[in-house]
């Protein structure tokens, strides 16, 4: 799997340099929505490593590689998890410094970026069956959809006079919280059967 | 002498094509030409080798492992494959193939690489996207030779080379079947390349095997009989296969066995391609 993961870097730090630069810079901006953006954003990582690849038909010559189904699979998911790791890194040591100047609690933060770790790791437990299944081109539209609608959900979420207004409350508990990333997790775990289920019958 | 390769009624189906009931052997330290017109079935059999589609029935054993088997996924550590693209990612240069290659092959050869890379005058720093199609299948069987593969598959791997690089690449293969646990399949269009460098010819044909023969005994067996179309009527049956063609002299040419003709009848010699043209025409 690192042979697979150095050329999905390779082709991320060439060709994706901006898109790079916009999840750092949104990490760093004192705002808890869009530092959710840099970590959901990252959720797209895998999405266009995978439309190069289909570009070059690089799955035609890697399945005849020792490769198994299982890595060329998990390596792509390996791509988003790395990058959400990079995101929530940054954003967490951004929202530590803004504390440090008296900007904010933990308790306003810290759940925010939990939020935003899960709604990138739902993104990501959705759309790669949908791009195994449908092609990059097909699975990215839908994708894009879900990814529109994960975003709403989380600004709404995120924001204390839209929670008032649906009885919500403005910050949801550390519990329910955990309980959700934890979920998100087990979602994964299934994505990622279900994708290898689809790669493994899927005739290139 | 142990097989490289066996498959045994190897069969699978599409909609509007069939590969059926193949069967032919590559013993070791040969090379064998795989030969077909396009959507004979012939990167359909280099996929079924590999196991990357799914086959309908038969059997197929690579050095020695089922190929179905979950130690196949070891034995592909000695197998060089080379597609008729070369499918590596455009922004990849030959010097990041390298390091990519380097955690996927355990006996990854970096030295034997850039041998071949400054063999080939290949440029280490340029995006593979810049590379002229030539370029790309030279970077490509660079990589395919550089993990010291038993098997190299060869899907039409010399097909945009010039005819001098295509020489010296059918000397490299030549050169890697000289040790005798090596071995190589090749499928090709161009089959003056087939002729040059084969052990065995096989002729797919429609998603069937019409022969996989060794070259020498083709070229033995086979005559080009050029005659009177009353002459070549008169002859037995068996003598001539296929159809005949217009001789520039007025009379026929037609595909015959050398062994059967009469005494006296003008029999020249027929090359692979000849004999391939012939038999195809006789299955339409």
């Amino acid at each position: 799997m690192r042979g697979l993961l150095a050329k999905d870097g390779y082709i991320i730090f060439k060709q994706l340099k901006f898109f790079l630069v916009l999840i750092v810079a949104f990490a760093v901006i004192p705002n808890s929505s869009l530092s959710g953006f840099s970590i959901v954003y990252t959720a797209m990582l895998p999405m266009t490593v995978m439309a190069y690849d289909e570009q070059s038909k690089w799955d035609k010559l890697a399945r005849m590689m020792p490769y198994s189904n299982r890595d060329l699979v998990l390596s792509k998911y390996a791509v988003g998890y790395i990058g959400m790791m990079g995101a929530t890194l940054i954003t967490f040591i951004s929202a530590l410094v803004c504390m440090a100047f008296g900007d904010g609690t933990a308790s306003e933060r810290l759940p925010a970026i939990l939020i935003s770790m899960s709604g990138g790791l739902l993104l990501e437990a959705i759309g790669m069956p949908m791009m195994l299944r449908f092609g990059v081109e097909k699975g990215r539209i839908l994708f894009f959809i879900i990814a529109i609608a994960v975003t709403i959900a989380s600004i709404v979420s995120n924001s204390d006079s839209i929670g008032r207004d649906l009885h919500m409350p403005a910050i949801p508990g550390l519990p329910l919280l955990l309980l959700v990333t934890a979920a998100t997790v087990v979602l994964n775990l299934i994505s990622i059967a279900i994708s290898t289920r689809l790669y493994r019958t899927k005739e290139i | 002498m142990k097989n490289a390769l066996e498959i045994k009624d190897l069969s699978r189906s599409y909609k509007d094509f069939a590969l059926q009931n193949l069967s032919l052997n590559l013993p070791a330290g040969c090379i064998l030409g795989l030969v077909g017109e396009n959507g004979a079935g012939k990167s359909t059999t280099i996929k079924l080798i590999m196991n990357t589609i799914h086959r309908d029935s038969g059997s197929i054993t690579v050095m020695g492992t089922d190929n179905t088997s979950p130690q196949f996924q070891d034995v592909k550590q000695d197998i060089g494959v080379v597609l008729d693209e070369a499918n590596f990612p455009e922004v990849l240069t030959a010097r990041q193939v390298n390091k990519v290659m380097k955690y996927t092959f355990t006996r990854w050869d970096e030295a034997v690489y850039f041998d071949y890379i400054k063999r080939f005058d290949l440029p280490e720093k340029k995006a593979f996207k810049e590379f002229s199609r030539g370029m790309k299948m030279k970077l490509a069987i660079a990589v395919a030779l550089s993990h010291h593969p038993k098997l190299l598959l060869l899907d039409e791997a010399t097909g945009g080379l010039d005819p001098i690089m295509r020489d010296e690449i059918l000397d490299i293969f030549n050169e890697f079947t000289r040790q005798e646990d090596h071995s190589i399949l090749m499928s090709s269009h161009i089959v003056s390349d087939l002729e040059k460098s084969c052990d065995y010819i096989a002729f797919l044909h429609k998603g069937r095997l019409l022969f996989c023969e060794e070259k020498d005994r083709l070229l033995e067996k086979y005559g080009i009989l050029s005659c009177s179309r009353e002459e070549l009527e008169k002859l037995p049956a068996g003598t001539v296969y296929g159809r005949t063609r217009s001789s520039s002299y007025g009379g026929v040419e037609a595909l015959a066995d050398r062994t059967k003709i009469p005494a006296g009848m003008k029999v020249s010699h027929a090359g692979i391609e000849d004999i391939i043209v012939f038999l195809a025409k006789k299955e339409g």
